[in-house]
């Protein structure tokens, strides 16, 4: 059996029937939904702190942070505000000691079919819209709901499938400062 | 002591029933799969007690609770407020409460909230996989649905609602989750309980050493998220905090409601009274005997007064609280804590914190102080 990358959901989270319904393998030219006992393989029983940084971690945003996303949106028309909510996603995620690396860039992205998204540096994608997002990782492929977000591994080079209809995702991109980059002044988390 | 030195009376919690309909996993009440009822007579016994005892000297709340009250049949209630009138004509000294777990709820009930002007409390614990994982039928189901289904009846009645929401272990991750909860079910009054070390429930999942801390995140980052909404949530433990620094009422150490005697009057389904923290009700221990004091129908207040076994009691909780004078830098704000938490947790009236300080009391001022100088700093 391939050694997949193993999938739990973040401590201190709760997304119902996860990770088993969003856990594809590849099969032949395709992707099917993972078998229980491909499952039992992929996903630990339990991690300890320390295994937990080499693992994908699922979580979701709570309701009121998403829509108060598209609440900016549409107040502020081009994204002005973008850096608030941001700030909040950050201050939600480090509650949950789930926290982003110190100096993390978050990027806002539409990403449209025919897009490709630069995986170097990726510390976690989180789905802003309603559509499922499809994010491949090392023979598995992982889907996220609205609002849902995967933590990767540093090691790991993920790639965020296109949309397969005309409908753009929307994309909060968590990223890892590069060595030596910039830091932002404003400090974000 | 006399009659006069004791109460006033503030609360009266009436226990129609010891019976509940649900089984959850953290409940005080020892008797809970009793089926029995309180009698007319003995209801009116009890409501005669009281405005005899000379402890109605105030409006006080009459709460409905311990045990499932709507196991009862709405008529009861009818028949309650027909006997409440004859002591309390014009409805200004008694104001009628009723904590449920809601599963019961439906148009007659309804009816009968507004008609009688009851005001409502129920217990919802937040989304499923909290409130399902303690608030359980005997055969182990969840209840969230079947309460929600009561939570709306009431709100397509108009009928206002505040919710007690326990807080175990789990539940300090889940701040966003169950702001979520209470905003996308039209709940914005809400209290939070503890967990808490009483009668049957011998154990909480709030003892661990890092629980203070994760119980002021927790409450830090709720009240942030109340506090933004707009518009805000009602938060007990905030309002009760903030409420007695804005009001200077910090600092005078006063008994409080639970270790006052005769503030609150206990009555159980059977006409046996008691005084103090309601959980006390119904138990008893090798030490005191029945913590119940006597009965409606045979003792008269002035004969429990001078009582070898209340004496001892009140003797037993004011040492306690003198110890809590002595030891604790917040006995200004909750005035020596309820006698209940003190015997469940520490085994005697006469002692000093409890998990419940620590966390319903210390932590909760704390925080919501720091919410008011913060907003301060800010205007």
């Amino acid at each position: 059996m391939t050694a997949f990358l193993p999938v739990v959901v973040a401590p201190n989270f709760h997304l119902p029937d996860a990770p088993a319904g969003r856990l594809f393998l590849a099969d032949g030219a395709g992707w099917r939904l993972a078998s229980e006992c491909e499952l039992s393989a992929t996903v630990p029983q339990s991690a300890t702190p320390d295994q937990l940084s080499g693992l994908v971690l699922l979580f979701a945003l709570p309701g009121h942070l998403h829509s108060s996303f598209w609440a900016m949106l549409e107040q502020a028309g081009t994204g002005e505000g973008f850096d608030a909510f941001a700030l909040e996603v950050g201050r939600f995620l480090a509650f949950k000691q789930l926290p982003a690396p110190e100096h993390a860039v978050f990027e806002l992205v539409l990403h449209g079919a025919g897009g490709k998204i630069e995986p170097g540096g990726l510390w976690a994608v989180i789905n802003l819209g309603d559509n499922p997002v499809v994010v491949g990782v090392r023979g598995l492929r992982l889907r996220l709901g609205a609002g849902e977000g995967g933590r990767l591994p540093e090691s790991v080079a993920a790639q965020v499938l296109p949309p397969e209809t005309e409908a753009p995702h929307v994309l909060l991109l968590v990223r890892r400062p590069e060595p030596g980059a910039e830091v932002c002044p404003a400090g974000l988390p | 002591m006399t009659n006069a030195q004791v109460g006033p009376l503030e609360l009266l919690v009436i226990q129609p029933t010891p019976f509940c309909n649900l089984d959850c996993s953290y409940c005080y009440l020892p008797d809970r799969q009793n089926t029995r009822k309180m009698s007319l007579q003995t209801l009116e016994q009890a409501f005669d007690w009281v405005f005899s005892s000379g402890l109605v000297r105030q409006p006080f709340e009459l709460l409905w609770h311990a045990g499932e009250p709507m196991v009862m049949p709405p008529a009861f209630y009818d028949r309650a407020a027909e006997l409440l009138v004859r002591h309390d004509r014009d409805g200004a000294l008694v104001t009628q409460s009723l904590q449920t777990n809601a599963t019961l709820i439906d148009a007659e009930w309804c009816e009968l909230v507004r008609r009688l002007k009851i005001h409502m409390g129920v217990s919802v614990d937040g989304p499923a996989f909290l409130h399902d994982s303690r608030r359980r039928t005997r055969r182990g189901a969840g209840t969230l649905e079947r309460v929600l289904a009561g939570i709306r009846c009431l709100q397509e009645h108009d009928i206002p609602l505040h919710v007690i929401t326990v807080l175990t272990a789990e539940s300090l991750a889940y701040p966003d989750e169950l702001f979520d909860f209470y905003l996308n079910n039209g709940i914005t009054d809400i209290a939070f309980n503890v967990e808490e070390i009483e009668g049957p429930n011998t154990s909480s999942s709030l003892l661990g050493p890092q629980v203070p801390e994760r119980f002021r995140r927790f409450l830090s980052r709720f009240l942030d998220l109340a506090l933004s909404a707009d518009p805000p949530l009602r938060v007990r433990e905030f309002e009760c905090s903030a409420g007695a620094a804005l009001s200077k009422r910090l600092g005078h150490g006063d008994r409080v409601q639970e270790n006052r005697p005769f503030a609150i009057v206990n009555v159980g389904y059977d006409g046996a009274f008691s005084t103090y923290s309601p959980e006390l009700l119904g138990l008893s221990s090798p030490r005191h005997g029945k913590f119940a004091l006597g009965h409606v129908a045979t003792d008269s207040l002035a004969s429990v007064l001078c009582s070898p076994r209340f004496l001892a009691l009140d003797e037993e909780i004011a040492r306690g609280i003198e110890m809590c004078r002595q030891e604790c830098r917040y006995f200004a704000f909750c005035g020596g804590g309820p006698p209940g938490n003190k015997f469940f947790e520490n085994g005697t009236f006469a002692s000093s914190e409890t998990m419940f300080c620590r966390l319903h009391k210390q932590a909760c001022l704390d925080v919501s102080l720091d919410k008011l100088e913060r907003s301060k700093a800010l205007a």
